[in-house]
């Protein structure tokens, strides 16, 4: 029989690797995604950096706390110090196949207007969550956007303008200055949002803090870790602010002109310029590029560091309305019907497609991309998951310097 | 204990590898082909394995999956069942460095700007004149590319895209600034009949199982499509950019006006109807000509290659595995497949590099003389190389082994991890 070079981790048994790459120090966890596309579990670092190996017909997608780590086939990522238990998602890649066909979805209640949509794991569990605005049903689909179930809003049919994923949290925010958050993307708790705006319209997360910003003609935001507790913060101008990312350690907000801010901490807010005075709704993160398409217009921008920005040009005019990226590719979609649409894979060259009744919003998750509507519908074009992998999670070496 | 990593000999049963590789949980066989070409076993397994060989590369066939190996190249496989059939075989030899044979193309009256051949060992060298005009002159050699005759089209163009369906030698004008309507064929290589396409354009022709294609890499998404030398239109999904045949398919790499974003990779049996594949990892220059980036198919896989990386694809275009950065030391200028092994050759006197998964790439000591390749074509067991000016900067002809193997080959197969989702 073979010899083990490195030792067995102590509650290893038999389902563990005896290989280990140089420098592991104990096995914490290995398997096989064959059947399934992910597995969700939680591990427990000691403090040591971890060592994430995949192989197989693709790489994998390592998801450790709020930290994402990619590990193409055959080799090994180092993560940082982890301590504590973490929760831990491996998940198969996904083909990259052009969205051109999309496959319509029938959302809960009678032709709401469907404003935005997020993704996030819950457990094991892909949440696709949407909100409506001008009502208080909201609905989630655990089956990448093909079927979706209704649940309830706070309040009385409030407009809820934004949501997204972060940490284990769904978080809301709506016109009428109030706000709501869910750890199951079912059931929703009711937030007190700062006085600062009553005009929430934009939420996004990135590095630990979720950023809100108002549509109000205002400088108002505010940041959270939670979703239920916020705390103020300015924007450079008195603006109307749609959206804000996160991507190579800064937050970048867009708004209705020229202008746009940034900041590296989610606390406090600096101008930026962009090279062209166009009407930005969505701005997304992907491929070390910020990316958000010009309202009305077929102008885009992208920019690595969300500072300086250059321009493209889109194949069609469009109300631009959202922008997501996933599966290596970046989709927008635009609202009031315009079924033209854009996918990239660089966020520079982009190629249009249709699709029906268009989207408020479009994000992406677990291999599916979905697009939400104001005619009470939604679309998903779904990857397939390169199956199958197999990797290993290794405690790093136990020595430290 | 104390075995060494790949142990001798492969069946008897105490011959395991002491070091697996990472993330392996156990051996479930291992050994060496030291006199035998190849070993037959039969193996179970419930996941992923994984596959190593060292010294020389090696085909492992398992169940009805094949893998072909680099030595020190961990590969993991799908998943495998119970009682699977399995042999591990020995490959045949490289070409040694004299086999690399440069012609004398003094004679040559043409600048090639097209190469192709057949299997009996006849190739047509085409292009335009060694004054860069039109020349109703091409070259051709019945034995292997060794010697070469001057042949004489039935028209006077820029010939400058050529291919082999089967059965005809397809070559087309059009190629340069110059839109025209004119192509040749022929069965034997040496003599042709003018036919004309519906339309002008700068035209490049792929050819394949019988079938032909007529595509335009500028302007036009109006091509054409023939197993005869009668032809149909056909209106491409987007302006095809290059396409080349393999595995019963034809397949089409395209960008998007002009633009330098990655390629948009279609497939078709016959260029009749198009089937969107994925994308692959690379992007080529809006002015990028046929052959650009460089592409066959072989031991399952597609292989292109772009400046001095590569990238395969098992599922004819849809997902692409790209090789690890600077797996070239010099950007490749033709890429074939034959008898195993892809090669790559560089256009600047770099060493021939070879490789049988399109991705691990090795240096061999063969060099070629020819400073400036810029036609490559494998056919025959043979590779053939012309220069641009052939007549100032030559040949070569290369013939590989087809018989034969190289051993020993060092194999292990080993388990992956035993928890299966």
């Amino acid at each position: 029989m073979g010899i083990t070079v490195f030792p067995a981790a102590a509650s290893g048994g038999s389902s563990y690797s005896t290989q280990p790459p140089a420098t592991a120090s104990s096995v914490l966890q290995d398997g096989q995604l064959v059947s399934s596309s992910l597995h969700a579990s939680n591990i427990a670092g000691t403090g040591a950096p971890w060592l994430l190996y995949a192989n197989g017909s693709s790489g994998a997608t390592f998801t450790i706390g709020a930290n994402t780590y990619s590990v193409p086939a055959g080799a090994t990522v180092g993560t940082n110090a982890l301590t504590g238990s973490q929760s831990v998602i491996v998940s198969a890649n996904y083909t990259n196949l052009p969205p051109i066909t999309w496959t319509a979805a029938t959302m809960p209640g009678s032709t709401l207007n469907w404003f935005s949509v997020a993704s996030g794991f819950i457990g094991s569990t892909n949440y696709f969550v949407a909100v409506v605005n001008g009502s208080s049903t909201g609905a989630y689909s655990t089956n990448n956007g093909a079927t979706w179930t209704s649940s309830t809003m706070p309040g009385s049919n409030l407009a809820w303008q934004g949501v997204t994923y972060g940490n284990g949290y769904f978080v809301a925010v709506a016109g009428n200055g109030t706000g709501a958050y869910s750890t199951d993307g079912i059931t929703w708790t009711a937030s007190t949002m700062l006085s600062n705006s009553t005009s929430w319209r934009g939420v996004g997360y990135g590095n630990g803090y979720f950023i809100a910003v108002n549509n109000g003609s205002s400088t108002a935001a505010a940041y959270s870790t939670n979703g239920s507790t916020w705390t103020s913060s300015t924007l450079p101008s008195a603006n109307n602010w749609y959206s804000v990312a996160y991507g190579n350690g800064i937050y970048i907000a867009v708004t209705s002109v020229s202008s746009g801010a940034y900041s590296t901490n989610g606390t406090t807010w600096t101008a930026m310029t962009f090279p062209n005075s166009n009407f930005r709704i969505s701005i997304v993160f992907g491929k070390n590029n910020f990316v958000s398409l010009g309202y009305t217009t077929s102008v885009s921008n992208y920019s690595s560091n969300g500072i300086y920005w250059n321009t493209g040009t889109l194949p069609a005019t469009g109300s631009w309305y959202s922008v997501t990226y996933g599966s290596g590719m970046f989709v927008a979609v635009q609202s009031a019907g315009g079924t033209t649409s854009l996918y990239s894979y660089d966020g520079i060259t982009w190629t249009s497609f249709n699709l029906s009744y268009g989207g408020s919003a479009v994000t992406y998750g677990n291999g599916s991309f979905v697009a939400v509507n104001g005619s009470g519908s939604s679309n998903y074009f779904a990857q397939t998951a390169l199956t199958p992998v197999a990797y290993g999670i290794y405690n790093g070496a136990t020595t430290t310097h | 204990m104390g075995q060494s990593t790949f142990p001798i000999p492969s069946s008897g049963g105490t011959s395991t590898s002491t070091v697996l590789p990472v993330n392996a949980s156990s051996v479930l066989v291992d050994g060496s082909l030291t006199s035998a070409s190849s070993f037959s076993t039969t193996l179970s397994s419930s996941g992923i394995a994984y596959l190593q060989t060292q010294t020389n590369p090696a085909k492992i066939a398992i169940g009805s999956s094949t893998y072909y190996t680099m030595p020190g190249v961990v590969y993991a496989t799908g998943v495998i069942g119970s009682s699977q059939s399995t042999t591990i075989s020995a490959l045949t030899p490289l070409p040694s460095p004299s086999s690399f044979v440069t012609v004398d193309t003094s004679a040559f009256v043409i600048n090639t700007y097209a190469l192709t051949g057949n299997s009996s060992g006849t190739f047509v060298a085409s292009g335009l004149s060694t004054g860069y005009g039109a020349t109703n002159n091409f070259q051709y050699s019945t034995n292997n590319g060794l010697t070469w005759t001057t042949g004489t089209f039935p028209n006077s163009n820029s010939w400058n895209s050529s291919a082999h369906s089967g059965t005809y030698f397809f070559i087309v004008a059009g190629g340069g600034n110059t839109a025209t309507n004119y192509y040749v064929y022929s069965t034997n290589g040496t003599s042709f009949g003018l036919l004309t396409l519906p339309t002008s354009a700068q035209w490049y022709v792929t050819a394949g199982n019988g079938n032909v294609i007529f595509y335009a890499s500028v302007g036009t998404t109006t091509g054409y499509y023939s197993s005869t030398t009668s032809v149909t239109s056909v209106t491409f999904p987007q302006v095809f950019n290059s396409i080349y045949y393999g595995n019963s398919l034809f397949m089409a790499f395209s960008y998007n006006s002009s633009t330098s974003g990655n390629l948009t990779v279609y497939t078709s049996p016959t260029g009749a109807t198009w089937t969107a594949k994925g994308v692959a990892p690379f992007s080529i220059s809006p002015n990028g000509v046929a052959g650009n980036p460089y592409c066959a198919y072989g031991n399952g896989v597609w292989c292109i290659s772009s400046g001095v990386t590569s990238a395969t694809s098992a599922n004819n275009g849809t997902t692409w595995t790209v090789s690890k950065s600077n797996a070239l030391t010099a950007s490749g200028g033709g890429i074939a497949f034959i008898n195993n092994f892809f090669y790559i050759l560089s256009p600047s006197q770099f060493p021939i590099y070879y490789c049988n998964d399109g991705l691990n790439w090795v240096s061999t000591n063969i060099q070629a003389s020819t400073s400036s390749i810029t036609c490559v074509y494998a056919a025959n067991n043979t590779i053939v190389t012309l220069a641009y000016s052939p007549s100032t900067t030559g040949g070569q002809t290369i013939a590989i082994p087809s018989t034969g193997s190289v051993l020993p080959v060092n194999y292990g197969i080993y388990a992956g991890p035993t928890t299966i989702y």
